[in-house]
C-alpha cells in the first residue's frame, strides 16, 4: 500500500476511535504503476524486492521488505518460483526469505516476474576435493564441507557443465558458489552451482581495456574541459550482498540485514544499483586492489560513490551505478555468457544484477562497463 | 514539532511510553481531512502486521484528540487497518 493511502486509513481509524476496522481492498491483476511515479531515487528501485515472508498462502502474501514496512507480493500467472535450487516446483512459504524482481501495480501491490527463496552466493576456493562434499574455504575464513545435490551444476573452465560430481575440482581452484539454505556459515547450505575459474583467460573481455576503440571522447563523459574520455571494460559479474555474512536472502534473524556501513565505502546498499569495484583509491582506510586471483586484469583506481556506466550487451539493459564496495577479485570462468567474456570484473548488488536481466541462481553475466577519465596524453 | 510535543506531554504517553520501540515518532503527518496531526510511534507487533501507537492531534489548537494501538495486515480481502479495542490495547502494549 503507497504511503499515502496508508496514512489516509490510519489516520481515519484512530480518529475514529477504537475498535474501528478500515479495509482496503487490493485489485489484484489490475495496472501496473508507471516508473516515474513509482521511483523515488535515483539508485532505488521499486522493481526489487527483498524480505521474509510473513503471511498469505496460494497467490497473495505479506512480506517485512528491507525498509521494515510490510508490502503485498502477488504471485501471478507469469511468476516465477527459484527455491531449493528448481524453479517453479514449490511455492511461497512464512518464513521464506527471498529477493524478488517485478513490478508494482497501482495499488502498490508488489507483482512477481522472478524470485528467490533463500539463495546464497559466495567467491570460495577450494580447501579438500570431494566428488560430493567438497570443502571450500567461506568468505569468513572458516572452512566447510559444502553438500551437492544430483542437479547441482559444476561450470568448469572450458565451459562445459557437469552435474552432481565435483571431482574436477583441484585444491586451491578459485569457485563462484550459488546455493540455497539458512546459511552457508552454519552448515546449512546446498549448493546448486558451482563456477571454477581457471588461471588464463582469452583475450575476450579479457585483462585489459580494449585499446583504442574503447578510449574515445563519447558523448557519455560530457564535453568536459578536462578532456574527458570514455573507457569502457568488458567482463563478466557476479552478484553480491554487500558482504554480509555469505551473501543472500537467507541465513539472517530478520532477512534483511542493514545496509553494511562497515563495507569499504560506508554505506553499500543491496536494494540498490551499487556495484562493487576491484581497485577502490580509500577502502574505509585499507587498501583494495584485487586485481588478481585466478588471474589478473588491469582496472583502473577509482574512488568510492565513483559514477559507473554499465550495459548488460546480451539483454540490451543499462545503468549507471555508484561504486559501493571493495571487489571481486579478478578470476577466469568459461565464458558461457552471449559475448564470450571470461574474465570476472565487477560485482553488482542483487538489484542492479537483476534490473540488467541477470538471473541470480545463474551468478555470472557478461557486462561492458564505461567510467568516464582524464583522456591519454 | 509541535504535534509530537503536545503527544508526549499527553497522560497517555507516559503511561506507554515504555512499550514503545523508541521515543521518535515514525511517521508524523498532517491530516487536512481530519483537521488533526497524526503521529505514530512503532511498538512491537505480531510478526504479520505492523502496530503502532498513535496519536491525533487537533491542528486548530494542538489538543490531544484521540489515541490508541493501530496495526496494519494484510488479509484476505485486502490490507486491514484496526484501532484496537481498550482491552485488546492492553494486550499489545504488555511488557
Amino acid at each position: 500500500v503507497d504511503l499515502q493511502t496508508r496514512r489516509q486509513f490510519l489516520g481515519r481509524a484512530l480518529v475514529a476511535g477504537a475498535g474501528t476496522t478500515l479495509f482496503y481492498r487490493l485489485d489484484l491483476g489490475g495496472e501496473s504503476r508507471s516508473e516515474a511515479a513509482a521511483a523515488t531515487a535515483l539508485d532505488s528501485d521499486p522493481g526489487f524486492l527483498m524480505g521474509r515472508v510473513v503471511s498469505g498462502s496460494g497467490d497473495i502474501f505479506s512480506l517485512v521488505d528491507q525498509d521494515s514496512h510490510l508490502r503485498a507480493v502477488h504471485l501471478g500467472a507469469q511468476s516465477h518460483v527459484w527455491k531449493q535450487g528448481l524453479w517453479d516446483e514449490s511455492g511461497l512459504a512464512v518464513d521464506d526469505c527471498l529477493y524478488a524482481r517485478g513490478e508494482v501495480d497501482a495499488d502498490g501491490v508488489f507483482v512477481v516476474d522472478k524470485l528467490w527463496v533463500a539463495i546464497h552466493n559466495f567467491a570460495s576456493q577450494v580447501v579438500a576435493p570431494d566428488s560430493r562434499r567438497p570443502t571450500l574455504l567461506l568468505p569468513t575464513g572458516d572452512t566447510r564441507p559444502v553438500p551437492l545435490i544430483d542437479r547441482t551444476e559444476i561450470v568448469l573452465p572450458n565451459g562445459r557443465t557437469t552435474r552432481g560430481d565435483a571431482s574436477p575440482l583441484r585444491r586451491g581452484q578459485h569457485l563462484q558458489v550459488i546455493g540455497f539454505g539458512s546459511d552457508p556459515l552454519d552448515g546449512n547450505f546446498t549448493a546448486s552451482r558451482i563456477i571454477a575459474a581457471s588461471s588464463s583467460g582469452s583475450s575476450n573481455g579479457g585483462p585489459d581495456a580494449v585499446d583504442p576503440a574503447e578510449v574515445s571522447s563519447a558523448p557519455i563523459c560530457g564535453g568536459s574541459p578536462d578532456a574527458t574520455c570514455a573507457y569502457t571494460y568488458l567482463g563478466v559479474t557476479s552478484w553480491m550482498c554487500c558482504k554480509v555474512n555469505a551473501c543472500g536472502s537467507g541465513g539472517f534473524s530478520t532477512c534483511n540485514p542493514v545496509p553494511n556501513q562497515d563495507a569499504c565505502c560506508g554505506a553499500c546498499d543491496t536494494s540498490k544499483h551499487q556495484i562493487a569495484w576491484p581497485n577502490i583509491t580509500n577502502c574505509g582506510g585499507n587498501t583494495c586492489n584485487f586485481a588478481c586471483c585466478s588471474c589478473c586484469a588491469s582496472l583502473p583506481k577509482l574512488s568510492c560513490g565513483f559514477s559507473v556506466s554499465c550495459y548488460q550487451p546480451c539483454t540490451g539493459k543499462g545503468i549507471t551505478a555508484p561504486i559501493s564496495d571493495c571487489g571481486p577479485c579478478v578470476r577466469c570462468v568459461g565464458a558461457t555468457g552471449c559475448k564470450g567474456y571470461d574474465h570476472v570484473k565487477f560485482d553488482l548488488t542483487a538489484c542492479a544484477f537483476t534490473y540488467l536481466g541477470g538471473n541470480l541462481n545463474t551468478g555470472l553475466m557478461d557486462l561492458e562497463c564505461t567510467v568516464c577519465l582524464p583522456c591519454p596524453p | 514539532v509541535r504535534a509530537v510535543k503536545a503527544a508526549k506531554r499527553s497522560p497517555i504517553y507516559r503511561r506507554v511510553r515504555r512499550r514503545l520501540r523508541g521515543p521518535a515518532p515514525c511517521d508524523v503527518w498532517r491530516d487536512d481531512d481530519q483537521r488533526a496531526y497524526i503521529v505514530l510511534f512503532p511498538l512491537d507487533g505480531e510478526p504479520d502486521s505492523q502496530s503502532f501507537f498513535g496519536f491525533a492531534v487537533s491542528s486548530d489548537d494542538y489538543q490531544l484528540w484521540s489515541a490508541g494501538v493501530l496495526s496494519l495486515a494484510l488479509s484476505a480481502d485486502g490490507w486491514r487497518v484496526r484501532h484496537h479495542a481498550q482491552e485488546e490495547k492492553e494486550s499489545l502494549i504488555a511488557p
